[in-house]
């Protein structure tokens, strides 16, 4: 989707959806430098209380800011916020779905738009892993990036030559 | 495709500057050769400042992240922001010894700048919340991520809970008590430590 797509209230960002597998969350641990056992022990994970290895939350927070991402472009590497709660892991075999909606537009007198959304991270079970709020500026020229363009007046019709 | 974490390089203690010499709220472990200092979260204190550790988002890395997290945009040579949020944790996690059992509970972030593959950026953190309580610990810590000029690219607060039952403590210990005295080196489990408070 555009970032400079007329949101508006209500709008929902397009859902992002990805597997969780041992093997993502070892690629994660790697990635991250996080080797938390109860990630990537299984043995140890099955003696927790949590009764198995959990995807770190930091991956599903990367899920999110994808779907931001693609939603908003550049304004959210720079000046994107988020705000998460942790509520359910996932875990090896889930299907996480990201999804997110605009709840809210600031608009400031010089023309800048500031969007708030929330978003949630849910499993195909439904449950709620991560819920949360983000925010993202838009910029001082985002006035036109955010409103519907004025349609252009429409030039005459030329009539095509026939050959 | 395996590289190293993000941040690779290992957080360098700067001893000279952050150590006093007196105290003892860390211990140190030696690791590919470079004296490292790993903090007791049970001996933090609110304000105690961590110390900066050093990271690079080289190209290496970022794919190994790119590939794990299934980022495929990458069109303008930027870090995937919440790579460089990785870094400052995974950054976090090197400095500071967490039981195993602890759960990341909430973390809020904020992009400030995009940081290009192949900065080299410092992290720094800082306790700003402790409750302890019967059966569990809440820590939050503050995290600065800047790029190599010195100019801020995240700020972080991340939210750790530590369960009393997966931390070997017993329900209800006092944790100041416990603090006060592996200050004063009369637990058995500490080893050379050394403080790090601001």
């Amino acid at each position: 989707m555009h970032p400079l797509k007329h949101w508006q209230e209500g709008d929902r960002l397009a859902e992002i959806r990805r597997s969780i597998s041992q093997r993502r969350i070892n690629l994660y641990a790697a990635a991250s430098g996080d080797y938390n056992p109860i990630h990537v022990d299984e043995a140890f994970a099955r003696r927790s209380p949590l009764g198995g290895t959990v995807a770190h939350g930091m991956l599903l927070l990367a899920f999110v800011s994808q779907m931001m991402r693609r939603s908003f472009g550049r304004c959210w590497l720079e000046g994107g916020r988020l705000n998460a709660r942790f509520r359910v892991p996932a875990r090896p075999g889930d299907t996480v779905s990201v999804g997110g909606r605009i709840v809210r537009r600031e608009e400031a007198a010089n023309g800048s738009i500031r969007l708030h959304c929330d978003f949630t991270c849910r499993n195909q079970r439904e449950e709620l892993l991560v819920a949360g709020e983000a925010e993202v500026p838009m910029g001082v020229n985002a006035r036109h990036f955010g409103q519907r363009e004025k349609p252009r007046p429409q030039e005459p019709q030329r009539e095509e030559p026939r050959w | 495709m395996h590289s190293g974490p993000l941040g690779s390089p290992p957080c360098r203690y700067d001893r000279q500057r952050r150590l006093n010499p007196s105290g003892s709220n860390g211990t140190r472990r030696r690791e590919s050769g470079t004296a490292l200092v790993e903090i007791d979260y049970r001996t933090l204190t609110v304000g105690t400042r961590l110390p900066e550790a050093a990271f690079e988002t080289d190209n290496r890395s970022i794919a190994a992240y790119r590939e794990a997290v299934e980022d495929d945009e990458n069109a303008d040579g930027t870090v995937p922001p919440m790579a460089v949020a990785a870094g400052a944790t995974g950054a976090l996690s090197r400095i500071m010894s967490l039981p195993f059992g602890a759960i990341h509970i909430s973390q809020e972030l904020s992009f400030r700048k995009a940081v290009a593959v192949g900065d080299k950026l410092t992290c720094s953190g800082e306790l700003i919340s402790r409750r302890d309580r019967r059966d569990f610990h809440l820590l939050t810590f503050r995290l600065t991520v800047r790029d190599g000029r010195g100019r801020r690219v995240l700020s972080a607060k991340t939210g750790l809970l530590l369960p009393r039952a997966l931390t070997g403590e017993q329900a209800g210990e006092k944790t100041d008590e416990r603090a006060r005295a592996l200050e004063r080196g009369q637990t058995a489990d500490r080893g050379e430590s050394d403080p790090c408070t601001p």
